[in-house]
């Protein structure tokens, strides 16, 4: 359980780590959720508190599905599905690169399923992996 | 996060960057980074072997930089990242505009 404040995203990566180590899973996968969860949850921050950063709290759990493991993300913030933010066409070259937005981009790449629903005043993101 | 700046040869600038580019790390290095890839700076590689960790907001720094480096006639190369690292360069497009080495003789080449 983590408030709505950067700082305070090193200390969820190192739970994270040790929590997903602890499913066994690969250093590539440990690696993979700690991205995902960085930028999934640095989304959250930055647009979904803009209007009320104060007292917020984002919840994290970590759970095996069968062959997956699963990061589930649930904060209190205002409606937002860091999702639909538009799929940014990969940099063809430096002059037209888009600067920022690849989070999104490098969660659906790392992840082998990615869930959002809006459930009561809570969005709920589900972010998958396979264990092997 | 801890940034080093090393001149190789005459005119090329390595720089080691050691810690986790994520967002605090960032935050802590970006004006200083983008300080050492300025004018009249024209080779540049940025070494990642000591960075176990990338973010988005990594690559935005580095984006940044080399498009003001590449602008101003300049090369900037990345050195050494390790396999996660790499993947996420690669996973964001990066290594199709900012070449990627393992070896700093090939870095250097590419840049001088």
């Amino acid at each position: 359980m983590i408030r709505g404040d950067l700082a305070d995203l090193s200390g969820m990566s190192a739970w994270l780590g040790s929590v997903v180590e602890g499913f066994a899973a690969p250093a590539s996968t440990v690696f993979a959720f700690d991205l995902c969860a960085n930028e999934a949850v640095t989304n959250t921050i930055c647009h979904g508190y803009r209007d009320d950063p104060a007292g917020h709290t984002i919840i994290l759990q970590v759970q095996r599905e069968g062959e997956f493991l699963s990061l589930t993300i649930t904060d209190d913030g205002t409606e937002f599905n860091p999702l639909e933010q538009d799929l940014r066409v990969l940099p063809a070259d430096l002059e037209s690169a888009p600067i920022g937005g690849l989070g999104v981009e490098l969660i659906r790449k790392y992840m082998d399923q990615v869930r959002y629903a809006r459930v009561g005043e809570r969005n709920i993101l589900t972010l998958l992996a396979a264990l092997s | 996060m801890v940034v080093n700046d090393e001149l190789i040869g005459e005119s090329v600038h390595k720089i080691k960057l050691s810690g986790r580019l994520d967002v605090a790390g960032v935050g802590q290095i970006e004006t200083r980074f983008s300080g050492l890839t300025a004018a009249p700076r024209k080779s540049l590689i940025v070494d990642l072997s000591e960075v176990p960790f990338l973010s988005s907001l990594g690559i935005r720094l580095m984006l940044m930089c080399a498009k003001s480096v590449t602008k101003r006639g300049g090369r900037i190369a990345v050195l050494g990242p390790d396999e996660n690292v790499r993947g996420v360069l690669v996973a964001a497009g990066i290594d199709k505009l900012i070449p990627i080495f393992s070896a700093l003789s090939e870095a250097v080449a590419a840049v001088s």
